[in-house]
């Protein structure tokens, strides 16, 4: 006997391929969370999309769930009944609980009742669960289309659901239940019955829809390859494109087509990007990595004739790309003194000035930088104008589809101009890493380039008035911040950022957001240590000071964190935390150095041994070193707080041991915090953010 | 199929489909949106099926006849209907078939595309259809018009004329579609596009435009005072060509750009909300 099943098809006009996949993620949740008691042991659900439907099929479901009876204890006796008669309090009781007054029994001085549960449809329960399902969904943007406001981000245009062959009584907005659906859009129109969830799924294959976006994908890889293969090319992979393809089409069929090979004198980019963001085609490749005139495009056209589609793509792809050469042809019969004229009325923004003013003042920084680091500038002024020029040109300033190859574009130009390929490549450079995982800049000045133009982004967000916030962040100060802490921590940079925030905010004259500035870098620096499995309280310790070196935090973070199952750090953290406690409201003055007691001297001794040897370590940033000899106070702490009393009755006394405990935590603080580092045990719910 | 039968053709289709058949409008419009009979029709909630061809101009697009898709001036085959029909993508399928053109042969597809006008105040949310490729079709839910958020949905479908012949003839480039059976689009067309591309590119009179913006802007609160909505909104749709010609031909930086943007769609919205003001005191 077949198992019982739930069908349900939401059928849509092509929903966005972001909307798509919002949509896929929520509905996977509701099936994972479909209640345990509509589930037979052999419980199956799965999701199935295309571009114009969202379906289900739950296997092995229950049609309804079980009905359970427990006696449950209500209010005493005298409450509900006053001579044996119901109260005003009673009557309110049994009407609250739907249950009549024979109902009730009495015992013990209690009134006892019998409540039901269960009994619920899986029908109805699903329509519940599925509504609130997308209507959870937060998609970037809904629509209406009809007069009841619903809002969604295409129209819904009909919806099937079967509980085994019963068709389902839903509905979902406008539109209410039936029982047909649609094939695939190029074969025909027309209505297709379905008389249950089994018949679904043949009438999909009978009609040119295969319904299982994963398997979409797999065939669209699999047939790119063959294709690719049989031109011994390779696949330019692009995992975004295809994840796209596979949500544009119901029945994925594959054409191969040719561009005019005139095109290849145009920058590889540029092509690439013109079959994608224009037509979504895929990019072939030759053995030699050099671009081949021929790509793959996606069509959900099973019956296409292969000689007249292949014909009119190859029309579209060269009109966009003679439009591309338009651009590069154009672009390139100007100077550079053309466009740093055109840079000079280009606006950055409103507040911040023009893209010349932001390139002046990442010069200053990158400078700045490459002062720090005691490199040779070289031609600054012409590194600037070529970091920024490419702004200018009709490729970026107008094409559309181009914008995304900034950088890019503007490396290829200036070596198409004749600057040598280091300085060309300053214009690409100084965007890397374009996020925190993405590609470093090699050469120095890419890199000065690189910190100067992010923190000057950074600094200007907050200069304008567009600080991020949890839900805004219009000017990517946080894509921004994570690039540079990535930069500087994955190339073990010594830059400070604090004085580098402090420079880029005196080009503003605002000086005074240096802290909140600060203040932000900081939690990034948890956010993205974290994402390396450091966790943020060893981070928080290592922040301490005025000082913001990534790299510096980030070894220091990473020691920490690995100390944490270590014995002395726990103890030692513990100690540490009693002395942040007792110096709270103490202030500190100048150590005496003789002390009659000998917990206190042993203390004394071992802090001042401890501090000179680190200061060496130090120096040479070798925090190893310097946590293993930290960790040797252990022992004279632990003998310090186990025989002596800070607090004595006698105010010198107490004074000089406070002192000592300030010497001795100056010590720590010299390495980082240690009283923010927080153990399993001690966590409460506030600490974990 | 020539070009002038395509027309035809299309227009008999939705005539069919019960759509008035008007006729474009008498002055220069960068889209079929532009014509009052969809701008301002679409304002209040009745029921509003029309469709006409649109002369569209876009200065900035010419390309002096050079390239093979894109023109400083295009026709448009402009569909609205109010409310937009439940069955309104089958029947623009239909569209096409009424056309000549095999669906089940070719790949169709309908790309996430929300269309925005800045300048009117208009978004909504739909599509460019796809054949073999060739974006086609411009295919919208408007939500908002004149900056007013709309009650009743009307559907826009916008046909590139050109692009659809260049597929029915197997034309290379817009400048070889045949327009009749004897002349081609060349022969009627180029001269003037040349000129034109001239014109908007380096010859129109900066000064002159600018002047006439200014007055054209002060000419459509003159005339909204007086209620007089459709002559006021001639003069909205007079700026956005004055300034897609100051555009073309460079005279507006970035900043002011924004600045003209934002002007005309006040002027827009204030046309929209004069009509809406009126139509409601009337009801």
């Amino acid at each position: 006997m077949a198992k019982n099943n739930l069908f349900f098809e939401l059928g849509f006009e092509e929903l966005p391929v972001e909307a798509n996949r919002l949509l896929r993620e929520k509905v996977q949740e509701l099936l994972k969370s479909f209640p345990e008691k509509f589930r037979e042991s052999d419980f199956t659900a799965n999701l199935y999309s295309t571009p114009r439907r969202a379906a289900v099929f739950l296997e092995g479901i229950k049609l309804e769930s079980e009905i359970i009876s427990e006696e449950v204890k209500g209010p005493a006796e005298n409450i509900i009944f006053a001579d044996s008669k119901l109260t005003k309090a009673g009557e309110g009781f049994i009407k609250s609980k739907q249950i009549s007054e024979d109902a009730l029994v009495r015992r013990d001085g209690f009134v006892y009742y019998t409540k039901k549960s269960g009994g619920e449809r899986v029908e109805k329960v699903f329509q519940d669960l599925f509504l609130k399902c997308i209507a959870s969904i937060s998609f970037d943007k809904t629509m209406k289309w009809e007069k009841t406001g619903f809002l969604f981000p295409r129209p819904i245009r009909w919806i099937t659901g079967f509980v085994n062959n019963s068709p389902m009584d839903f509905i979902i907005g406008p539109v209410k239940t039936d029982t047909y659906t649609y094939g695939n859009r190029s074969l025909s129109s027309s209505k297709i019955p379905v008389f249950n969830g089994y018949d679904y799924f043949e009438k999909m294959n009978e009609n040119y829809v295969e319904i299982d976006f994963e398997k979409r994908k797999s065939m669209i890889l699999f047939e790119i390859e063959k294709s690719a293969k049989s031109l011994s090319l390779a696949l330019i992979e692009d995992e975004e494109l295809l994840n796209e393809v596979s949500d544009l089409v119901e029945y994925p069929v594959i054409f191969c087509g040719k561009f005019d090979e005139r095109f290849l004198n145009l920058p590889k980019e540029i092509i690439i990007a013109a079959l994608k963001q224009h037509q979504r085609y895929f990019s072939l490749k030759r053995g030699d990595e050099s671009l081949s005139p021929n790509f793959i495009f996606v069509s959900n056209a099973p019956y296409a004739e292969a000689e007249d589609i292949v014909n009119n793509n190859q029309r579209i792809i060269t009109s966009r790309l003679e439009d591309a050469e338009f651009y590069y042809k154009n672009d390139l019969s100007h100077d550079m003194a053309y466009y740093e004229n055109v840079l000079k009325k280009t606006v950055f923004h409103e507040q911040l000035g023009t893209f010349y003013e932001k390139a002046q003042r990442n010069k200053k920084l990158a400078a700045s930088v490459l002062k720090g680091l005691k490199e040779k500038e070289g031609d600054l002024e012409l590194l600037t104008l070529i970091s920024k020029f490419d702004i200018a040109t009709e490729m970026i300033k107008d094409g559309k589809e181009f914008t995304k190859l900034q950088g890019v574009i503007g490396t290829h130009y200036a070596e198409a101009m004749g600057y040598d390929a280091e300085t060309a490549d300053i214009s690409r450079e100084h965007y890397l890493p374009l996020t925190n995982e993405g590609e470093l800049p090699k050469s120095i000045t890419g890199t000065a380039f690189s910190i100067a133009d992010k923190t000057d982004n950074i600094c200007g967000a907050y200069v304008s008035g567009n600080k991020p916030t949890g839900s805004k962040d219009a000017m990517s100060v946080r894509r921004d911040s994570l690039s540079l802490i990535y930069l500087l921590t994955k190339k073990k940079m010594n830059i400070d950022m604090e004085p580098l925030i402090e420079e880029a905010l005196q080009n503003y004259s605002k000086t005074e957001l240096k802290q909140e500035i600060a203040d932000y870098i900081k939690k990034r620096m948890e956010v993205l240590f974290a994402s390396y499995k450091i966790p943020y309280d060893a981070v928080r310790c290592a922040l301490y000071g005025e000082t913001i070196v990534p790299f510096t935090i980030y070894t220091k973070a990473k020691l920490l964190g690995e100390l944490k199952s270590n014995d002395d750090f726990k103890d030692i953290v513990g100690g540490l935390k009693r002395v942040a406690n007792i110096l709270r409201n103490e202030k500190e003055k100048s150590v005496e150095t003789y002390y009659d007691n000998q917990y206190e001297k042993n203390l004394y001794d071992a802090g001042f041994d401890v501090k000179k040897k680190i200061s060496e370590f130090l120096k040479a940033e070798d925090y190893e070193s310097v946590l293993k000899n930290l960790l040797s106070i252990r022992k004279p702490i632990d003998e310090f707080f186990d025989n002596v009393m800070v607090m004595d009755k006698e105010a010198s006394v107490k004074e000089r041991r406070v002192q000592l405990l300030f010497f001795i935590r100056g010590i720590f603080l010299q390495f980082g915090d240690f009283s923010k580092i927080v153990f399993e045990s001690e966590l409460n719910p506030e600490d974990v953010k | 199929m020539n070009f002038q039968e395509i027309i035809l053709k299309i227009s008999e289709y939705w005539s069919l489909k019960d759509c008035l058949i008007l006729q474009p409008y008498n002055s220069e419009v960068g889209a079929g949106t532009f014509n009052p009979s969809t701008f301002i029709r679409v304002l209040d909630n009745a029921k509003w099926n029309a469709a006409y061809v649109e002369v569209s101009k876009r200065p900035k697009d010419g390309r002096y006849g050079e390239n093979p898709n894109r023109f400083q001036q295009f026709y448009q085959f402009q569909v609205i209907m109010q409310p937009a029909p439940e069955n309104i993508q089958e029947l623009y399928m239909k569209s096409l078939e009424y056309l000549g053109i095999e669906i089940r042969k070719h790949d169709i597809r309908f790309v996430e595309d929300d269309w925005e006008s800045p300048t009117l105040g208009a978004k909504g949310l739909g599509w460019e259809v796809w054949l073999d490729g060739m974006e086609i079709t411009q295919f919208t839910y408007f939500q908002q018009v004149g900056s007013i958020p709309l009650t009743v949905i009307p559907v826009e479908i916008t046909y590139g004329l050109e692009r659809i012949a260049m597929f029915i003839q197997k034309k290379n480039s817009v400048i070889d579609i045949d327009w009749s059976n004897e002349k081609k689009w060349k022969d009627i067309m180029l001269e003037a596009e040349k000129e034109f591309c001239y014109f908007n590119f380096k010859s129109a009179n900066v000064e002159l435009i600018m002047t006439q913006f200014e007055k054209s802007e002060e000419e459509v609160k003159r005339l909204l005072k007086e209620d007089l909505v459709y002559p006021a909104y001639d003069y909205v749709i007079k700026c956005s060509h004055f300034f897609n010609l100051l555009d073309s031909r460079g005279a507006i930086s970035q900043k002011e750009r924004a600045n003209y943007i934002m002007r005309i769609r006040n002027l827009s919205r204030a046309v929209a909300k004069h009509y809406m003001e009126r139509k409601n005191g009337e009801e």
